[in-house]
């Protein structure tokens, strides 16, 4: 038994090496990243971060993904209810085609609708703008899958009383509904916040003009640019770290918890 | 009076809750999808007006295009490679953790965390952990007296798809490790207590109680893996672009260079509905051994 914990224990401090390693660099100068590799900084350099967050523009771009990701969400969460309480809650005429063209939609690969898509957007006149990233990027058949499953499991008594006082079927699902389903559409929160802000091919394609790009493109260029000034690339990895460990540490619990139920698709 | 009735039945009004996301995935996926497969019929490069219709020439072409069957080769390559490693990981360290009594959710929590990096962040840590001068492999192996292996890593025709692939695991074990535990928590305990009155050893356990059980947990995991290293792309476009000689090219890079770097746009879909099929029957196929193993 104590065994397997000390196991665990070199196993996590192994896996915890490459970001101390990052971290301890991310304040060294260029000269003393080559004389000194693994060893504390002899000064602790925090310019090194400001001139990554500034001139390197990381800033900007985590603002941009800020701007893409938020009403990506937001999109989402109203699409994906909406849709997810018509299949969860209601017999009507085709329910069954619909939801399995939507379930059909979960194994198409990107890379099989990413070149008429760029098309698309171009026609509209949606390149190099962030509505190009974010309308795409709304609904998707997960998020549906996931409310659906939700909506499923609320007992049907609920809305028949409703109904017998003489509510709507939208106001049904508004004031009742939608306030049950606060666990569901945090964890569906939750994720599409994750999926926007990590995603890169998409905003790729779409985004060429540096001003605009989202972090996980701006970390691509930002790596080109600096290649050999390896501090700030150092420090450029922290600091796109950082919204990520602060979103972990508020969500692991819902996160793990949502792969575990198979819920989330990597 | 009965056709209202029967009209009321089928709840067509139901419709306009689906009409959002319905015009959503129509327009942005749909459509996308039958227009990559018209174009895959067409050679165009993106801007001229008029698209010369082919026929079958851009499939004809990929049945004898080299860099497509060096591009697959290195998936496969990849599936194996992180079916040991990032699997190898994933189970061992759920194994682990589900027999370990204290700290259960800090291991978790901690061995999880490299999965929530975006593959860009990783791509970026890697990339310096590579890096021919001031990398971690290198400046370690040179402090440890074995400075004549230290190489380019990601330069390498013989490295860089290894290297790229054990950056990748290392990112994707903890998605699968936390799948496992899952499926281990569902173990029936009581065969545990049988196996240890039978006087079976750790290793044994293992084989005969603890794999047996989580079979579903396994099919699941190994065909998200395979369809995951199918479409793999951030991370190998973060560190080599496929270079160099696409020596570490995959289908997806190769797509993306196809359409938008080669502005070959009917070949370019042609080769995505080729990697889209493939995906397609995998998923297919998996879900088949499911049901049998199910049912």
């Amino acid at each position: 038994m104590r065994l397997i914990f000390i196991i665990l224990l070199i196993y996590t401090l192994i896996a915890l090496i490459p970001f101390s390693w990052v971290v301890l660099n991310s304040f060294k100068n260029n000269t003393e990243i080559f004389s000194n590799p693994f060893g504390f900084p002899k000064q602790f350099l925090f310019n090194n971060y400001t001139e990554a967050w500034v001139t390197g523009k990381l800033m900007q771009y985590m603002i941009n993904s800020f701007i893409i990701a938020i009403p990506t969400t937001l999109g989402t969460l109203m699409v994906s209810s909406l849709a997810g309480y018509a299949f969860g809650r209601i017999n009507f005429w085709g329910d069954t085609l619909v939801f399995s063209i939507f379930l059909f939609g979960l194994m198409i690969p990107f890379e099989a609708i990413m070149i008429p898509l760029y098309f698309i957007l171009k026609g509209l006149g949606l390149l190099e703008s962030y509505a190009g990233v974010i309308i795409p990027g709304i609904g998707g058949p997960f998020g549906i899958f996931l409310m659906r499953n939700f909506f499923r499991q609320i007992p049907l008594e609920l809305s028949d009383s409703a109904r017998i006082d003489g509510c709507g079927e939208f106001k049904i699902f508004l004031y009742i509904m939608l306030p049950l389903a606060k666990p569901a559409l945090s964890a569906l929160a939750i994720f599409s916040f994750m999926g926007s802000w990590n995603s890169f091919l998409f905003p790729y394609i779409v985004i060429t003009n540096d001003a605009k790009r989202p972090l996980q493109v701006g970390l691509l260029n930002f790596q080109q640019r600096f290649y050999t000034d390896y501090r700030l690339l150092f420090a450029a990895i922290v600091l796109s770290m950082i919204p990520v460990i602060f979103f972990y540490v508020l969500f692991h619990r819902q996160f793990i918890q949502g792969i575990a139920s198979g819920a989330l698709k990597e | 009076m009965d056709l209202k009735r029967k009209l009321r039945r089928l709840n067509l009004w139901a419709y306009l809750f689906i009409i959002p996301a319905l015009t959503f995935y129509s327009v942005f996926t749909l459509r996308p999808l039958t227009q990559s497969i018209i174009l895959s019929f067409y050679d165009w490069d993106g801007f001229n007006p008029v698209k010369r219709f082919v026929s079958f020439a851009n499939y004809i072409e990929a049945l004898s295009d080299l860099v497509l069957g060096l591009a697959l080769l290195n998936n496969i390559k990849w599936v194996l490679i992180s079916i040991i490693l990032s699997q190898g990981t994933a189970l061992l360290l759920a194994v682990l953790i589900s027999r370990c009594i204290i700290g259960q959710s800090f291991f978790r929590s901690v061995l999880f965390f490299p999965n929530m990096l975006s593959p860009m962040i990783a791509a970026l840590i890697w990339g310096r952990i590579y890096d021919p001068l001031i990398g971690f492999v290198n400046t370690f192996l040179k402090s440890i007296g074995y400075g004549h292996l230290a190489r380019g890593w990601l330069g390498s025709p013989e490295w860089a798809l290894i290297a790229v692939c054990i950056a990748n695991s290392w990112r994707a074990y903890g998605y699968y490790m936390v799948l496992y535990l899952a499926g281990l928590q569902s173990v029936d305990p009581t065969l545990y207590d049988a196996a240890k009155v039978d006087g079976a050893n750790g290793w044994q356990e293992f084989w005969y109680v603890t794999l047996p059980s989580i079979r579903s947990t396994t099919t699941l995991v190994l065909s998200l893996a395979l369809i995951n290293s199918l479409m793999t792309f951030d991370m190998v476009w973060g560190m080599t672009q496929g270079g160099p000689f696409h020596r570490s090219e995959v289908l997806s890079t190769l797509i993306y260079k196809t359409a938008f770097a080669s502005n070959r746009v009917g070949y370019g879909c042609a080769l995505s509905l080729m990697q889209a099929i493939l995906i397609f029957t995998i998923t297919i196929l998996f879900i088949r051994i499911r049901e049998r193993s199910e049912g």
